[in-house]
C-alpha cells in the first residue's frame, strides 16, 4: 500500500512539474512578441503581423439593464465589424463581456476576472469613478490599459493605464461654471453627490467662480446611494439667502431626476446648470420633458447638425441586426468610440498586445470618433471638444424637448 | 421660517407613508407572527405598478387604479402562500423571515426584469404646487396626507369596529381558540397579508410622482423599522407617532447635514431606546391591552 502510494505521489510530482515546464514556455512565447512589436513601432516599413488576436474584454456594470444589454450587442456589433474588414495587425478582434454586477464589489470581482483572462490586450470599465478608484492597484500590477466611462481626475493619479474617451471633471467643472456666470449667475449653489466626484467638482466650481469675481453661495452635497426623499435638499438650495442659481452634478437615475422635478414643482425661477449626465434623450424620457425644459449646461454627444459622424454611426448601428434596441444613445457612442481608439492604438503600435496598446495610445492625435475628434492628454482623457447644450421644447420630438447643442468647446485638459 | 414650514409639512407627509410601512409592519407581526423584511420591495412594487399601468401601457387611469389593486391582491394572496403556509408549523420561526427577505429580493428583481431597469417617473395626480408667497408645497403631497389618513381611519374602522376586523384580530391573538370557534383562521390571515400589500403598495404609487419609481425605494423599510421603535414596538398609534416623527427629524436634520441624514434618524432611534426603550406610546398601549 505505502509503495503505491510513494508511486502515486512521485507520479503528481513527475506531472506537477510537466505542468510548470508548459506554463513558464507560454510566458516566453508571450515576451518574444513585445521585441517584435517594438520594431513595428520604431517605425519598420514591413507590414507587422500581431503575435495574438486584439482581445478586449468588457466589464459591464449591470448587463441586465438596457445599458448592459446595449454595450453587449454594440461588443458583437465591432468585433464582426473589423473582423469583416480583415482584423486589425493580421489578427483578429475578440470581445469578451463580463458582469460587473450593479455593486462595487460585483465590479472587482468581475475585474479580476477580467484581468486573469488569457492575453488581454485592453479593457474596457466601468461608469463609476469609486468602482475604479477602488481597483486601481490590481490594473497597475497587471499593466493592461483600462478605459473607463468614470471621468474622475484622481483615477489617472492612481493609475497610469486608467483612460477615459471623455474629459476629466475638472474641465467639466470649469465649463459649468462659465455657463453660470454667462447666464448672469454670480452666487449659485452647487448641489452635488458626496463621492470625490462630486466633491472635487464644487471645490473645482467654486474656485473658477472666485476667479472671474463671483462666488459660490453654499455648496449642498447628497448621498445619491442612500438618499430617496431629495425633497428636503431641494428645500435648502432654493431657501439660500441670495443665491441666482443652481450648478447640479449628479447622475441620470434618481438623484438626477428628483432634483430636476423638484426644482420645477417648486417654480424655481434661476438658471440650473447640470453636468452632462443629464444631457441625454434618455434622461428627458424618464425624468419628463417639461421638467427639462431650461436647463442648461453641456453635453458630450452632439447633435448630427453639429457633427454628422454622429448621424453615420446612428444609421449605421441601426441597419446592423446584431443591435436591436430602436434607438442609439451617447452610452453606444462612448463605448464604440473606447473600442475604435483601442483599435487605433494597435494599429499605431503595429502589435495587439496589452504593452502595444499601450505604447500605441499615448501615440493618437487628432483620431476622429463619433463623439468628437481625440488626442491623448496627459491626464489620460482623450476627448478634444465637448459641446454647449441647452434643452428645449421641440413639438416635434417625440420626447416634447429636444438637447440644442449651440457650440463646440475646445477642452483645456 | 418658509424654510422650516416647508420641512414641516413634507416630512409629515413622508412621515405617514413611514407610518402605513410600520403599521403593515406590526399588522402581519400579530396575524402571522412574522417580521416582513420585504415591506419595502412591496412598497416600491406599488410605484412600479403605477408607472407600469400609466407610464408604459398608458391606461386610463381609473383602469389603472384598478388593475393595480387587483395585482396587489394577488401579490397578498401569493406572498401569503409562499412566505406563510410552508412555515406556519415549523420549529424554527426565524425561516419565515428569512423567506420574506428572499421574497423582496424576486419582487425586486421581478421588478428589474419585467417592468423597467432604470429610473422612471410618474405623472402626479394633480400637476402642479400650492403658492402662497414664498411658501410653495406640490400638490401631490396634500394627496399623500389625505389617502394615508384615510387609509389610517379605514383600518382603525376596520379592526375595531368591523366585525370582519375584529374576526381578524382574534385569530391574530389566539389562532387555536380561533380555530375552535368555527374562524377560518387561514383566510384571515391572507387577508391580513392582501390588506397590508395593498396598504404599502397604495404609499408606494403615492409617492411614486415624488420619489421617482425606481428600487431605492425599498430603503423606506430602515426608516419603518425605526418609526416602528421610536412610536412603541406593536402599537398601531405608536407606528404613526412614530413615523410621523422619524419623518419630521428627517426633513429637519437638513440644517445640520443634507449628507449623513440617516445618521440623525438612526442616533435618534439609539436615543429613544436610551431612554425610553418602550417608545413614545409602549407603555400607554401596554395598559390599554391589559
Amino acid at each position: 500500500m505505502k509503495k503505491l502510494i510513494a508511486l502515486v505521489l512521485a507520479l503528481t510530482m513527475v506531472l506537477a512539474l510537466a505542468a510548470c515546464g508548459n506554463s513558464s514556455s507560454a510566458p516566453a512565447a508571450t515576451t518574444a512578441a513585445p521585441q517584435g512589436s517594438t520594431t513595428a513601432t520604431e517605425g519598420s516599413t514591413e507590414v507587422a503581423t500581431a503575435t495574438q488576436n486584439l482581445k478586449i474584454v468588457y466589464c459591464g456594470t449591470s448587463l441586465s439593464t438596457d445599458n448592459g444589454k446595449r454595450l453587449s450587442q454594440l461588443a458583437d456589433v465591432f468585433e464582426k465589424e473589423v473582423n469583416d474588414a480583415g482584423g486589425i495587425n493580421g489578427k483578429q478582434v475578440e470581445m469578451v463581456v463580463i458582469d460587473g454586477g450593479n455593486d462595487q464589489q460585483s465590479y472587482i470581482n468581475a475585474l479580476l476576472k477580467a484581468l486573469e483572462e488569457e492575453d488581454v490586450s485592453a479593457i474596457i470599465g466601468t461608469f463609476f469613478s469609486q468602482y475604479a478608484l477602488a481597483c486601481a492597484d490590481y490594473v497597475n500590477d497587471a499593466k493592461i490599459p483600462v478605459f473607463n466611462i468614470a471621468t474622475n481626475f484622481e483615477m489617472r493619479e492612481k493609475s497610469d493605464y486608467y483612460f477615459t474617451n471623455r474629459c476629466v471633471d475638472t474641465a467639466f467643472s470649469n465649463v459649468m461654471a462659465q455657463v453660470a456666470l454667462d447666464n448672469g449667475s454670480k452666487n449659485p449653489v452647487a448641489v452635488v453627490y458626496n463621492t470625490s466626484n462630486g466633491k472635487n467638482d464644487s471645490q473645482f466650481m467654486k474656485t473658477y467662480l472666485e476667479n472671474n469675481g463671483a462666488q459660490m453661495a453654499d455648496i449642498i452635497e447628497f448621498d445619491n446611494t442612500s438618499t430617496t426623499d431629495y425633497t428636503p435638499i431641494v428645500q435648502k438650495a432654493i431657501n439660500v439667502a441670495g443665491s441666482d442659481g443652481i450648478l447640479l452634478h449628479a447622475t441620470a437615475n434618481t438623484d438626477g431626476q428628483s432634483i430636476i422635478a423638484l426644482l420645477k414643482q417648486y417654480n424655481y425661477q434661476y438658471p440650473i446648470i447640470s453636468n452632462s449626465n443629464l444631457f441625454a434623450d434618455q434622461f428627458i424620457k424618464n425624468c419628463g420633458a417639461e421638467n427639462c425644459i431650461g436647463l442648461l449646461g453641456f453635453s458630450e454627444y452632439p447633435t448630427p447638425e453639429v457633427r454628422p459622424q454622429v448621424q453615420e454611426f446612428t444609421d449605421k448601428l441601426l441597419a446592423n441586426e446584431l443591435f436591436t434596441f430602436e434607438d442609439v444613445s451617447w452610452i453606444d457612442a462612448s463605448f464604440y468610440d473606447d473600442c475604435n481608439l483601442i483599435l487605433e492604438a494597435a494599429k499605431l503600435a503595429g502589435n495587439n498586445d496589452k504593452d502595444s496598446v499601450f505604447a500605441g495610445l499615448s501615440q493618437i492625435s487628432g483620431y476622429e470618433g463619433v463623439m468628437t475628434s481625440y488626442t491623448f492628454h496627459s491626464d489620460g482623457s482623450f476627448a478634444d471638444y465637448i459641446y454647449l447644450a441647452t434643452i428645449e421644447a421641440d413639438a416635434s420630438s417625440e420626447l416634447g424637448a429636444a438637447i440644442k447643442v449651440t457650440e463646440p468647446l475646445k477642452v483645456e485638459h | 421660517m418658509i424654510l422650516f414650514l416647508q420641512q414641516t409639512v413634507t416630512g409629515i407627509c413622508v412621515g405617514l407613508a413611514y407610518a402605513m410601512i410600520a403599521m403593515g409592519l406590526i399588522l402581519l407581526l400579530r396575524a402571522a407572527g412574522v417580521m416582513n423584511f420585504a415591506q419595502g420591495n412591496l412598497m416600491a412594487l406599488g410605484a412600479y405598478f403605477a408607472y407600469l399601468f400609466l407610464g408604459k401601457l398608458h391606461l386610463n387611469p381609473a383602469i389603472a387604479v384598478i388593475l393595480a389593486i387587483l395585482s396587489l391582491i394577488a401579490v397578498g394572496i401569493v406572498f401569503c402562500c409562499v412566505c406563510f403556509f410552508p412555515f406556519k408549523r415549523t420549529k424554527w420561526p426565524q425561516a419565515m423571515l428569512i423567506c420574506t427577505i428572499g421574497a423582496g429580493t424576486v419582487i425586486s428583481e421581478c421588478c428589474l426584469c419585467f417592468i423597467t431597469t432604470e429610473t422612471k417617473s410618474v405623472d402626479p395626480i394633480v400637476a402642479g404646487s400650492l403658492h402662497l408667497g414664498s411658501f410653495i408645497i406640490p400638490y401631490q403631497y396634500f394627496f399623500i396626507f389625505g389617502v394615508t389618513a384615510l387609509m389610517m381611519v379605514g383600518l382603525w374602522l376596520l379592526f375595531d369596529k368591523a366585525y370582519c376586523g375584529r374576526v381578524m384580530s382574534a385569530a391574530a391573538q389566539n389562532k387555536y381558540a380561533a380555530d375552535l370557534l368555527g374562524i377560518p383562521t387561514n383566510l384571515t390571515t391572507m387577508l391580513t397579508f392582501c390588506i397590508v400589500v395593498l396598504m404599502v403598495g397604495t404609499a408606494g404609487w403615492l409617492l411614486a410622482p415624488v420619489y421617482r419609481v425606481s428600487n431605492s425605494l425599498s430603503i423606506f423599510q430602515a426608516r419603518a423599522f425605526a418609526a416602528l421603535i421610536i412610536g412603541g414596538f406593536g402599537s398601531l398609534p405608536g407606528a404613526i407617532v412614530g413615523g410621523i416623527a422619524v419623518g419630521l427629524i428627517e426633513s429637519y436634520s437638513t440644517y445640520f447635514t443634507t449628507t449623513y441624514k440617516d445618521v440623525v434618524v438612526f442616533g435618534a432611534l439609539l436615543l429613544v431606546l436610551a431612554v425610553r426603550p418602550q417608545g413614545i406610546l409602549g407603555s400607554k398601549v401596554k395598559k390599554d391591552k391589559a
